[in-house]
């Protein structure tokens, strides 16, 4: 069954968290919105870890923010800034749309995405990420730094989920 | 003829109504996150409200007619409005094409992801 999952992640065991996500997931078409690293470091660090990344379609929100040159890569889409969620979620909804069957989403990271926009937006931007997804019957995880657990945003988010693991 | 009354309530609910307007598309702009530069359209409506307001106070005072008053109110703050106009409805264009771009992108690049997937 799809379902959306919201994940308390520690710094410390950030990556390897997500790298046994993605590995766990594997089988599934997995659309990675990255707002936390860039798609180069992000790359390099998921191959070091024994991941195709061919297989993985990113949408990275921030390289232009931080003034990464642009770069043509055949499985990832550059968004101007994580500010821009209309963008964010037009591309999710197109990748999702032409992707088949068994597919996930993750989000990389909530924690993020709060750095640059406002909770009320994130709220808005998860509530409809999380129901179109449902719709459209996409499993969708959210990585949350643990620090962030205790923000009013993120209660409200993990009414939104089906299951919250720490 | 329209009575003197009936102007100045015409004139203040339009002042009210472009008020309303400029809120109206400053909400567009933090709810969206659209360009900075859609502000131009907030901008345009306030101005207008602005000068709308100023002309019906000069009338209401009496203030006698200036010729300088008449090209501000008559040339400049029309043009300053249409420029601002354009280029808050200019942005507006270049985000939705932007989105056009986008949904082409998404397109071609899921299209290699599916391909390599397709390869196992």
């Amino acid at each position: 069954m799809e379902e959306t999952i919201l994940y308390f992640i520690s710094p410390e065991s950030y990556f390897k968290s997500i790298c046994s996500i993605i590995k766990k997931e594997k089988s599934k078409g997995i659309v990675y919105v990255t707002t936390n690293k860039p798609y180069s470091h992000l790359v390099g660090m998921l191959k070091k870890e024994k991941i195709n990344t061919d297989k993985i379609f990113f949408i990275d929100c921030i390289s232009s923010t931080v003034g990464a040159g642009k770069i043509e890569v055949k499985n990832c889409l550059f968004l101007e800034s994580p500010q821009q969620v209309t963008a964010l979620s037009i591309a999710i909804s197109q990748a999702m749309k032409i992707m088949p069957n068994d597919k996930i989403l993750l989000i990389d990271s909530l924690s993020a995405l709060l750095v640059y926009n406002s909770e009320d937006i994130i709220g808005k931007f998860t509530n409809f990420i999380i129901n179109k997804m449902r719709l459209t019957d996409v499993s969708t995880i959210i990585i949350c730094l643990k620090s962030d657990a205790d923000r009013k945003i993120i209660k409200t988010i993990e009414s939104f989920v089906d299951e919250v693991k720490r | 003829m329209i009575s003197r009354a009936a102007i100045y309530i015409l004139g203040f609910a339009q002042i009210i109504i472009q008020f309303a307007a400029a809120y109206l598309s400053f909400k567009i702009y933090s709810y969206n996150r659209v360009e900075k530069s859609w502000l131009a359209v907030t901008l345009g409506l306030a101005v207008m409200a602005i000068g709308k307001g100023a002309s019906l106070a000069f009338g209401a005072f009496d203030v006698p007619d200036l010729p300088e008053a008449n090209v501000i109110d008559g040339v400049i703050l029309p043009f300053v409005i249409s420029i601002l106009m354009l280029i808050g409805i200019g942005s507006m264009l270049r985000q939705f094409h932007s989105f056009d771009i986008i949904e082409r992108k998404a397109r071609e690049h899921i299209g290699h992801v599916m391909r390599a997937r397709a390869k196992d």
